[in-house]
């Protein structure tokens, strides 16, 4: 795939790295004239010194030949504006560009351009490393509004033995799946929890404490 | 006929900016000025009657700190035309602002501005004007921008 990034310096350089590893034909676009000197050393892809957000520059990048647009710079606002060039000028396939504030991932949608959040991606892997014993945070949904989350279910857990509706879940929490050795078990109100069963719980953040906590029995 | 009361947020308090807030203000309408530094308000004159926010106006917070959903003018003044054309946008397909002005200072992006439909001044290209029609007034050549 050809791809043309406008990247910071630090990010650029792990970015072109990581396409060129995986096959892609990449062009790197920075303003800073140092920065592109450092980059085009160390790169072996094309490195195009200028204002990622003039099409001219872009033209240079050879963005008509370009699949994908990425803008991973500093500052959401010059993103947002090399990849409306990018895509409304020069009718890229996918223009994305990286935003610093969550909220501004929905903005960007509403103005045509596909962001993802680094902020969000952070988080959730920081969470997703977080481990305990028995619980593992997988993501979250819904921009946010829903936690996921797996659970192996202790042998002191008060609901081992139980019936998933008898069980103390706060009502806005749902046990999505459970797995149960090798077998897959579609839980309804009258399954009986078991201990050992890996559970995977939707709720909402606020109350993914007190769904765990019924499950687990509190540690 | 008592005409209705804007509501204007003025995103970047500089020479511009200032003059512009000044000006709603003594015409008595509602202003709100944005600025990400605090000093930048000394601009504002003695008599200003609206409020201040000290904010970056690239985050949606600031935004809705300064109540956007309510303005009926947004100005975009900062000395950033990517910021500019960004709070520009937002404020008018996110939030519905009815009326939006930008300050564009290099004249090439003026045509970025027409893309997404805002309107925008570059007071280099509004200079550049007014010398062409001073520099050749008297000749009779046609003045085109």
């Amino acid at each position: 795939m050809r791809i043309v990034i406008a990247a910071s310096r630090r990010l650029g350089y792990f970015l072109v790295r990581s396409f060129c590893s995986k096959g892609h034909d990449v062009t790197l676009v920075n303003a800073s004239k140092e920065t592109c000197t450092f980059l085009a050393r160390k790169l072996a892809c094309l490195v195009i010194c200028g204002d990622p957000t003039d099409p001219a520059v872009l033209e240079d990048a050879g963005i008509y030949r370009a699949e994908a647009f990425l803008g991973a710079l500093d500052r959401d606002e010059d993103n947002l504006v090399a990849c409306q060039v990018a895509s409304n000028k020069f009718g890229v396939g996918r223009a994305l560009a990286v935003v610093s504030d969550p909220d501004n991932v929905r903005s960007f949608t509403v103005l045509g351009i596909e962001a993802f959040s680094a902020t969000e991606v952070v988080v959730s892997l920081v969470e997703q490393r977080t481990s305990f014993d028995t619980v593992t945070y997988l993501s979250s949904l819904a921009e946010g509004r829903i936690s996921v989350a797996e659970i192996v279910l202790p042998p002191n857990s008060p609901a081992a033995g139980r019936k998933l509706r008898d069980t103390a879940l706060p009502p806005n929490a749902l046990v999505a799946s459970i797995v149960r050795g090798d077998e897959l078990v579609v839980p309804r109100g009258e399954t009986v929890l078991m201990e050992g069963d890996k559970l995977t719980l939707l709720s909402a953040p606020a109350d993914l404490g007190l769904t765990i906590r019924a499950l687990d029995g509190g540690r | 006929m008592h005409r209705k009361r804007n509501y204007a947020v003025v995103v970047g308090c500089g020479r511009l900016g200032a003059l512009v807030a000044n000006e709603l203000s003594r015409r008595g309408e509602s202003v709100v000025v944005v600025d990400i530094d605090p000093t930048a308000f000394s601009a504002l004159e003695q008599a200003f009657g609206g409020f201040t926010i000290e904010g970056d106006a690239t985050e949606l917070a600031t935004l809705r700190e300064a109540k956007l959903d309510k303005a009926t003018i947004l100005v975009a003044t900062t000395a950033s035309d990517n910021v500019n054309l960004m709070v520009a946008q937002v404020a008018a397909r996110v939030f519905k602002v009815p009326r939006v002005f930008a300050r564009v200072m290099e004249p090439r992006r003026e045509l970025s501005f027409k893309d997404v439909g805002v309107m925008a001044f570059s007071p280099t290209s509004l200079a550049a004007e007014k010398m062409y029609q001073a520099i050749w007034a008297d000749s009779g050549e046609e003045v085109r921008p």
